[in-house]
């Protein structure tokens, strides 16, 4: 056991030293790059003051076009986008402004459609209600006429009747019972007459034409 | 031929029932002058005729009502004389009924006459049948209407009340 932690804490301690040495390496080494860096640019500042023609040479021209073609389109690009957004709102907003007003436009229009149909409806109505009563009054007249007309020609169509019954009647009777009376049994009733006028036929007979 | 005795009447003569109107006078004179026609003739040849020509039954019942022998001329001359068409002496009576009349009523009706009116009235028949029943007459001058139309003209007034009276009933 005592042996077990001897060789954990030695293993321990190995570690930590390998791990301090790793560290110091890699201290050392960045050090060196930036201090070769600096050398670098020094170099470089160097190598401007003398020739600056030599710095921006073709392939720095053309890298800082390539920059800015980048940045321009970068710009333009975020540019594009914010007008595409500004313009879809616009689109929007217009969109909605043109809808409230063709709406607000359709309903005015609506409502004077419906005030012109409300007025011609009243208009259609009262001249209906005119012409009814208007027909009211000719029936009524014509229906008091007819009566009055009827009235009149029932009347003298009784009157008519009551005048002409005793013709009607006699007119019947004697169509009726004409062929039916035998002359036979006629005859006394007929010397009965001729018998009461028989001073005036014998008159008239001896006192010739 | 009937024969009666030639004597001569003096008599008015007269007119037998069945001899109604001026239709029958007329008819009578026709026949009678054809029989004189005939028994002057045969008297003009001088000898008795054979067969005399049938006489009607008209003409024999005026003779037999009149005493008249038809074989004597001075009998057929005197009712030749006397059955004269259009013989003032014969009034002629216009009577119109409703339907034709039988002779038996024609016999009866010219007998009334006869007695009663004029002992050689005519009568002279006509129809009507508008007048239903009676009879119309129509002498010289003047006209009788005796038919049961005038008799319901004449009464119209008392219909007339009958039938309101009638209405009148109804309408209670």
């Amino acid at each position: 056991m005592d042996v077990l932690k001897i060789i954990i804490i030695l293993g321990v301690v190995v570690g930590a030293g390998a791990l301090l040495a790793f560290i110091l390496l890699k201290g050392g080494n960045r050090s060196a790059k930036k201090t070769k860096v600096l050398d670098n640019a020094q170099d470089v500042v160097k190598k401007a003051e003398h020739d600056i023609e030599h710095i921006f040479n073709d392939e720095f021209r053309e890298e800082l076009r390539n920059r800015g073609r980048l940045h321009f389109e970068k710009i333009i690009g975020e540019n594009a986008m914010f007008l595409q957004q500004d313009l879809r709102l616009t689109t929007s907003q217009l969109n909605e402004y043109m809808k409230q007003e063709i709406t607000r436009t359709l309903q005015e229009e609506f409502k004077k459609y419906e005030e012109s149909i409300m007025d011609a409806k009243q208009m259609a109505v009262d001249s209906i209600e005119k012409t009814k009563e208007a027909i009211e009054q000719q029936r009524q007249i014509l229906s008091a006429e007819l009566e009055e007309q009827v009235s009149i020609e029932k009347t003298r169509l009784i009157s008519r009747f009551e005048n002409n019954m005793a013709d009607i009647i006699n007119h019947y009777v004697l169509s009726a019972i004409g062929d039916q009376i035998d002359l036979s049994d006629q005859l006394e009733y007929i010397l009965s007459d001729l018998e009461t006028n028989k001073k005036a036929i014998v008159e008239d007979i001896n006192g010739g034409a | 031929m009937v024969e009666h005795s030639g004597e001569a009447n003096a008599a008015v003569m007269r007119l037998p029932p069945a001899v109604v109107g001026p239709v029958d006078i007329g008819r009578l004179h026709r026949e009678l002058t054809a029989l004189d026609e005939f028994l002057s003739q045969a008297a003009l040849r001088q000898s008795e005729p054979q067969d005399l020509p049938r006489t009607s039954k008209l003409l024999e019942e005026l003779s037999k009502q009149n005493t008249l022998n038809l074989l004597d001329a001075k009998d057929r001359q005197r009712l030749r004389e006397f059955i004269q068409p259009a013989n003032p002496k014969m009034p002629v009576l216009h009577m119109s009924f409703a339907a034709d009349p039988s002779p038996v009523f024609l016999n009866k009706l010219v007998s009334w006459l006869r007695t009663e009116i004029h002992p050689l009235a005519l009568l002279q028949i006509g129809l009507q049948p508008s007048i239903a029943a009676g009879c119309v007459l129509r002498t010289t001058n003047k006209y009788f209407d005796f038919s049961l139309r005038k008799n319901f003209t004449e009464k119209r007034g008392e219909l007339i009340k009958r039938l309101e009276a009638t209405k009148a009933v109804n309408e209670l």
